[in-house]
């Protein structure tokens, strides 16, 4: 059992079918004899199995194309006297067609070989782009591999380990006592808290004040204030029984 | 463009050659001019001056017209050496109804699909398609009839491809139309 279609026969279309034909029972073109040829055509066909539908289709128009013209030529109009000059032979049109396509195909063929001769031929492959320049790199590998370092080094890690402030509430309170009792040693009546916390940061002064609140609760020191937001002072209660480390 | 530079004539032609040499594609009368601040007569005199050269016996590259441009071209006698030096190099490989299409484009441009598959018997969408990805067809606007449709031209890679300075030196069509009909 044959599965091939017609395209996988090697005939791409109706057309090349028929010059198949021709070509191999050498008739002339010029005075093709319809009724051999049509039947030929049709044996070809029925000997195939269709698997393009679409193809089939092309090849089927032909094959009917082929069975008016046998028709027409079997067959004389009964209103124009037979052998009359001016009669356009019915397979003009068909001759036409053939030799059209048999003039194209053999462009094609001279197109491969054309294509062929060119391939015998070199060009020089990659030259330098004349038209569009490309900007000098400036640098080499080790400057590439500097690059990469400080592109990896401002890029954000995936993971990280954020470091909490260990500076607790007691510490601070510690500091405090200490650097109010030192103020008094000194002979100083009160420190601001500024003066304590300095230029820390927002964290520090919410941990310093938190323990400052801490401290007058114990009643280890007292605080005054002249206005509210204003400077916080700091001094240490007249009666405190302990005197700290210093 | 830029100033022109006054080159003597030894110097544009090492200028034109330079450029010949170094590049992989072929580079138009233009191109050449503008990248060399030289004039476009000159730069055809200079060009003509080394097709000449080149085209001496003993030269192993030749001056070639491809695609509206001009190439440096090993001589196709020295292909089987270059062969064994490795570089091999390959037609371009098309079907021979991307062929036939090919040819029908390229000695009727512009033409329609329609127009295509009347002459093959066949429907040419495929292959349309093959010879467009490959660069080797291009649209070219649409015709001015019912439905518009597309008409395709060949590209300048065509040319390229198929060793023709223009369309001007495709060959005579074989037998065309059958002018010999009794």
């Amino acid at each position: 059992m044959t599965a091939l279609s017609i395209r996988l026969e090697g005939f791409e279309g109706p057309l090349e079918l028929l010059w198949h034909l021709i070509e191999r029972d050498q008739l002339d073109i010029h005075d093709i004899p319809i009724a051999h040829i049509t039947e030929q055509y049709l044996q070809h066909l029925q000997e195939q199995e269709w698997r393009d539908l679409e193809a089939a289709g092309e090849f089927l128009v032909m094959a009917a194309q082929l069975l008016q013209l046998k028709l027409r030529v079997l067959l004389p109009r009964p209103d124009t006297p037979t052998g009359a000059g001016d009669e356009v032979d019915p397979r003009q049109e068909l001759v036409d067609r053939l030799l059209t396509y048999r003039s194209y195909r053999a462009a094609a063929a001279a197109l491969q070989s054309m294509a062929l001769q060119r391939s015998r031929q070199w060009e020089r492959p990659n030259g330098l782009p004349v038209v569009v320049p490309v900007a000098p790199l400036g640098t080499d590998a080790a400057g590439l591999r500097d690059a990469l370092a400080g592109l990896l080094a401002r890029a954000t890690p995936l993971y990280s380990t954020i470091t909490r402030d260990l500076v607790s509430i007691g510490t601070a309170m510690r500091e405090l006592v200490s650097a109010v009792f030192r103020a008094r040693r000194q002979g100083r009546k009160a420190v601001s808290l500024s003066e304590l916390v300095g230029r820390s940061g927002r964290r520090q002064w919410v941990i310093s004040f938190l323990a400052l609140l801490e401290l007058v609760r114990r009643g280890r020191v007292l605080v005054a204030q002249e206005r509210p937001l204003g400077e916080i002072y700091i001094r240490p209660r007249q009666r405190a029984e302990e005197v700290p480390a210093s | 463009m830029s100033e022109t530079v006054d080159l003597g004539r030894e110097l544009a032609r090492g200028v034109i050659e330079a450029m010949l040499f170094a590049a992989s594609v072929p580079l138009s009368v233009p191109e050449l001019a503008a990248a060399s601040g030289l004039e476009a007569s000159v730069v055809k005199h200079v060009l003509e001056a080394l097709t000449r050269e080149f085209g001496a016996a003993g030269r192993g590259v030749r001056l070639e017209y491809l695609g509206g441009g001009y190439q440096l071209l090993t001589r196709p006698e020295y292909a089987p050496v270059l062969e064994k030096l490795g570089r091999t190099r390959t037609p371009p490989q098309l079907s021979r109804a991307a062929l036939e299409t090919l040819a029908i484009v390229a000695y009727r441009q512009p033409v329609t699909r329609a127009e295509m598959d009347a002459i093959r018997g066949v429907r040419s969408d495929a292959t349309i398609a093959t010879l467009l990805e490959r660069g080797l067809i291009c649209e070219d606007g649409r015709k001015n009839v019912v439905g518009r449709p597309i008409l395709y031209a060949t590209t300048r890679h065509f040319l390229e491809q198929f060793g023709l300075g223009s369309l001007d030196q495709l060959p005579p069509l074989p037998e065309e139309d059958q002018p010999d009909l009794v």
